[in-house]
């Protein structure tokens, strides 16, 4: 039997095994100091063979199958430890101090859920592909023919159309602009290869790809609009938000003219996934989920202590009743399972 | 009284064998079941604290040689009590299979086996 001692042990292994033993604190003292060595010692070799048998996903699984396992045995262990206090001064002293037990269970289980959240939020977070913005800003005149007029009132010429920047958004995601765009990018065969590997797309596709790729933004209290593309190349954001402002501009070439005011450039930094913000939701969503689970838990467990504090009956544990075979009797011979010698 | 949990009788017949450490229980506990019981160390632990308890098994007092093994690995063995409590127990799965046969629900273990591996 090999127990992977003669191989160098990978930092995800050496990282689940260390995660583990201090989640061991959830256990009682004694159950800990007792079998805590051996859990850890165990896990680890549970750890090895998940990592070659799957990698991460291997050891993903092994925690999603031991984490649960951990919450359940760990507070049927505090159950058990309760009702094992023997002579009435030990019962008495665990009435007198209904809280610390709880207390114990609330930590015990706010701190895997807590960390649990976070670092799944963080996992999450940089495995996520990054995404870079650029924007272009066209300056777009109204035109006296597009001035929304309303019955009975005087045109508001110069003064701010919602509906006219509404239209113009429309018009720069239509395919008069963005066709053109596809077109002198060769977005078709590029995307193609990108996005499928093989055959280029159809102008639809590349169409739909692009619009959902697009954002746009007015400038408040200017005759500004933003043209916002994003991609996971910087370069190519802004050689598309270049490509629309410049379409654009041509589209209205015969209306009035549009100015290009700001060339895009490519971004610096990825502006999605935004990983402070992601870090610090995970931790704020980890707060509350674990404060939750901890109060449920706790709860939990103080009624039913409560509940089968005085009938005597022996702990639940997590798989193992107590096995009283002495008095066993099987259900068919009914041949008793007590020692010859005794009887 | 009630019947062994299927854990707890799992435990039993992977020390049926003869003394084993935690993680050869809990390999020995996931091949006899087909990869179906795959226990974590709280359950596995929990179980043979409790076994323990009842003396249906015991630490066993040698340690392997430290070159074969880790030295710190704990060994359990069926005392004599457990020894008698897994063969009960394995007997009793086994009148109530053939209650099962009679009643032509299963057919015999041959059969059975073959059966199982045409599913």
């Amino acid at each position: 039997m090999s127990y992977g001692r003669a191989e160098p042990e990978s930092k995800a292994v050496v990282l689940s095994g260390k995660l583990f033993q201090h989640l061991l604190a959830a256990y009682p003292e004694d159950h800990r100091r007792e079998y805590g060595q051996p859990m850890a010692q165990l896990f680890r070799d549970q750890c090895r063979d998940a990592w070659r048998g799957g990698r991460g996903w291997g050891l993903t699984r092994l925690w999603l199958r031991v984490f649960p396992d951990l919450v359940k045995t760990s507070v049927l262990e505090h159950i058990s430890t309760l009702k094992e206090s023997k002579t009435m001064l030990e019962r008495i002293s665990n009435l007198m101090r209904p809280r610390s037990a709880p207390r114990f269970i609330f930590i015990a289980v706010f701190i895997p859920v807590f960390l649990l959240v976070v670092v799944t939020c963080t996992l999450v977070t940089f495995i996520l592909p990054e995404s870079y913005a650029s924007i272009a800003r066209v300056k777009v005149d109204q035109a006296a023919s597009e001035v929304t007029r309303m019955p009975g009132m005087p045109a508001p010429v110069g003064a701010y159309d919602p509906y006219f920047l509404k239209t113009q958004f429309e018009v720069i995601q239509s395919e008069a602009v963005l066709g053109k765009v596809i077109a002198a990018l060769d977005l078709n065969q590029a995307w193609g290869k990108k996005f499928t590997g093989r055959s280029p797309l159809k102008t639809p596709e590349a169409l739909a790809l692009l619009q959902a790729r697009m954002d746009f933004r007015p400038v408040r209290g200017t005759s500004l609009i933003e043209i916002r593309v994003f991609s996971d190349q910087p370069a190519e954001a802004a050689q598309l938000a270049n490509a629309i402002a410049r379409s654009y501009q041509e589209y209205r070439s015969h209306i009035v003219p549009a100015e290009i005011v700001d060339m895009a450039v490519p971004g610096l930094r990825p502006v999605r996934p935004n990983k402070p913000m992601n870090i610090t939701l995970g931790i704020l969503g980890g707060m509350l989920l674990a404060l939750a689970a901890g109060t449920g838990v706790a709860g939990l467990a103080a009624w039913m202590g409560r509940r089968s504090g005085g009938t005597g009956t022996p702990p639940a544990t997590g798989a193992a009743p107590l096995p009283d075979f002495p008095e066993a009797v099987s259900p068919c011979s009914g041949s008793t399972l007590a020692p010859r010698s005794s009887s | 009284m009630p019947p062994l949990s299927p854990a707890v009788f799992h435990v039993l017949l992977a020390l049926a064998d003869g003394e084993r450490h935690g993680y050869a229980i809990m390999q020995d506990v996931a091949e006899n079941t087909g990869g179906r019981i795959k226990m974590g160390p709280g359950t596995l632990y929990g179980t043979i604290k409790r076994l323990l308890q009842v003396r249906i098994i015991e630490e066993s007092e040698e340690r392997p040689d430290p070159e074969l093994d880790d030295e710190r690995r704990r060994y359990y063995r069926l005392t004599a009590l457990g020894q008698r409590a897994v063969r009960a127990e394995a007997l009793r799965y086994a009148e109530m299979a053939e209650v099962a046969r009679r009643k032509r629900l299963i057919g015999k273990p041959a059969r059975a086996a073959h059966a199982r591996g045409a599913m």
